[in-house]
């Protein structure tokens, strides 16, 4: 009876570690494009979750309006890398001119300014809407063990997103540019990189993962005007822990931080979930401030 | 033919001006040294000629084309290659891919792979530890690679600040033999603190204090000249 109980424990214990991996690389693709663009614009993108939503919002409204899902999405996740390109080229230019605290503060507000806009454009112009993909199935059993196949799909896109990432950032040049200008900017510049370029093209491939990160959400749950800012905390507690200008840290720091997330959830209660997070961000900045795996882009 | 001219060059930093009215030509297949004490202003010319600093007054032309209008990375597709005093490695990145950013230029990437086998041949020591991280090596090595990068744009004019500061003397020696080598092919522009080393491998030395070019010529003239003997080889004027 005994071992019964046990037994039931520890494959409860695999399918929460699972299920935390999988929302880690959710956290991890979330992540990721706040750190790309702190690391070579020095911004801190407070406008980071309002990405998710628009690629949410863009998508909910093309498919009702009987739009094809998938060319919807993929519209979607366009319109939140070019409306971050469009950040870059527009109102952060005269932020990019100053220089240390001033840079930063100023940055952090007009993001600030730009998450609270796009927050009230959206909840405005589209209460209660909301985007979600159903998956037709609703469990699978792998070995005995049942997990949701929505966190599964959702988890499998978010891991071949930061695939694709790590891929473009360690095998093509211009990948290898980003990684350059992010660690050197003279170092980039002697070496013919245009590095304004390399910025913008950063702040796009941010907001594409950022629209990702909204696909993958919207598998797993549901993206809704009104909840960005609680998705950028939770980039930047990711960010934090990992190394605020490290992309590999982001990623290996996601993971980490879904699976504390799912075991407190299981253990202490979901409710608890976000103040241990906050408490292990400032153990981290307190402890190890370049955060837990930085160095290395 | 001149390679590359300074006019009556202004530049510094924040609206400051740190150089004066500087003139300076380069050759075609030369070495040209500009020497002079620490905070003299040739960090700050090379800086000028890379587009890394402000010019207030003059021009730097290279092949006969103005080019003060230029960021620093159009100037690097004209051919112009810069080894900073600070080398600016990218130090999380592995000593090949160092290298290969080196050939960023389309006009350098399509003969990466000649250009890289080349850097080898030149500094055995790099291929050796190719999957290294720049940040891992020694100073000399890091120097070998800054020099490795600049050389993999396939460059008419490289440009090299302050080459042997932090490295042992045997190890500068043995890069300035390499760079001589270099120089039947290549233009060289360096500043250089070492007086010695400037008169060994250059054609031409220009002399900088405070900012101003105050004398030039060719080592032999210049080690006649009695400033030059007294100032900086620590000879009797």
């Amino acid at each position: 009876m005994t071992i019964d109980i046990a037994s039931i424990a520890i494959s409860e214990l695999v399918e929460v570690l699972i299920d935390g991996i999988l929302f880690g690389l959710q956290l991890s693709l979330l992540a990721v494009g706040l750190v790309l663009i702190f690391g070579l614009g020095g911004i801190l993108n407070l406008a980071h979750g309002e990405f998710v939503i628009v690629t949410g919002v863009i998508s909910a409204v093309l498919i009702s309006s009987g739009w094809n899902p998938a060319a919807a999405i993929v519209i979607g996740i366009l319109f939140s890398g070019i409306l971050a390109l469009a950040l870059d080229r527009s109102v952060l230019r005269p932020v990019y001119k100053l220089e240390g605290e001033m840079e930063v503060l100023v940055g952090l507000f007009v993001t600030l300014g730009l998450a609270f806009t796009l927050e009230g454009i959206t909840s405005y112009l589209f209460p209660g809407l909301y985007f979600s993909v159903r998956v037709p199935v609703e469990t699978v059993s792998i070995f005995g063990l049942s997990f949701r196949a929505s966190a599964l799909v959702s988890g499998l896109i978010s891991f071949l997103s930061l695939l694709f990432l790590l891929l473009f950032l360690g095998k093509t040049m211009t990948g290898k540019a980003i990684r350059a200008a992010l660690q050197n900017q003279i170092g980039s510049r002697v070496c013919g990189i245009d590095v304004d370029r390399m910025r913008s093209l950063v702040f796009f491939l941010g907001g594409l993962m950022a629209g990702l990160a909204a696909l993958a959400k919207g598998i797993a749950s549901s993206v809704e005007p009104g909840s960005g800012l609680e998705l950028t905390s939770y980039a930047l507690i990711v960010g934090v822990v990992g190394g605020v200008r490290s992309v590999y840290g982001a990623m290996v720091a996601g993971i980490l931080l879904g699976i504390v997330n799912a075991l407190a959830g299981y253990l202490l209660g979901t409710y608890l979930t976000l103040v241990i997070l906050l408490v292990i961000v400032v153990a981290v900045i307190i402890y190890k401030p370049s955060g837990l795996f930085a160095g290395g882009v | 033919m001149d390679l590359l001219r300074v006019e009556g060059l202004k530049a510094g930093y924040k609206g400051l001006n740190v150089l004066w009215d500087v003139e300076l030509n380069v050759k075609k297949n030369t070495i040209v040294s500009i020497i002079g004490s620490n905070g003299s202003g040739k960090t700050t010319l090379l800086n000028a000629i890379m587009g890394l600093v402000d010019v207030s007054e003059g021009d730097v032309v290279f092949k006969g084309k103005r080019i003060n209008h230029l960021k620093t990375q159009e100037r690097v597709s004209l051919g112009i290659a810069f080894v900073p005093s600070e080398r600016e490695l990218f130090p999380d990145m592995s000593v090949e891919d160092n290298l290969m950013l080196g050939a960023y230029t389309p006009r350098a990437r399509r003969k990466l792979r000649d250009s890289l086998k080349q850097i080898y041949d030149f500094f055995p020591v790099l291929k050796e530890r190719s999957n290294q991280l720049a940040g891992t090596m020694s100073g000399g090595e890091q120097q070998m690679l800054a020099i490795g990068r600049a050389l993999m744009s396939r460059p008419e004019l490289l440009i090299l600040d302050e080459l042997s500061t932090g490295l042992a003397p045997a190890i500068t020696l043995k890069i300035y033999r390499k760079l001589k080598g270099l120089s039947e092919r290549m233009t060289v522009l360096l500043a250089e603190q070492n007086i010695h080393q400037a008169f060994m491998v250059s054609d031409y030395i220009y002399v900088l204090e405070n900012g101003k070019i105050i004398a030039s010529g060719s080592p032999d003239e210049l080690s006649e000249s009695s400033l030059i003997k007294s100032a900086y080889l620590g000879l009797k004027a």
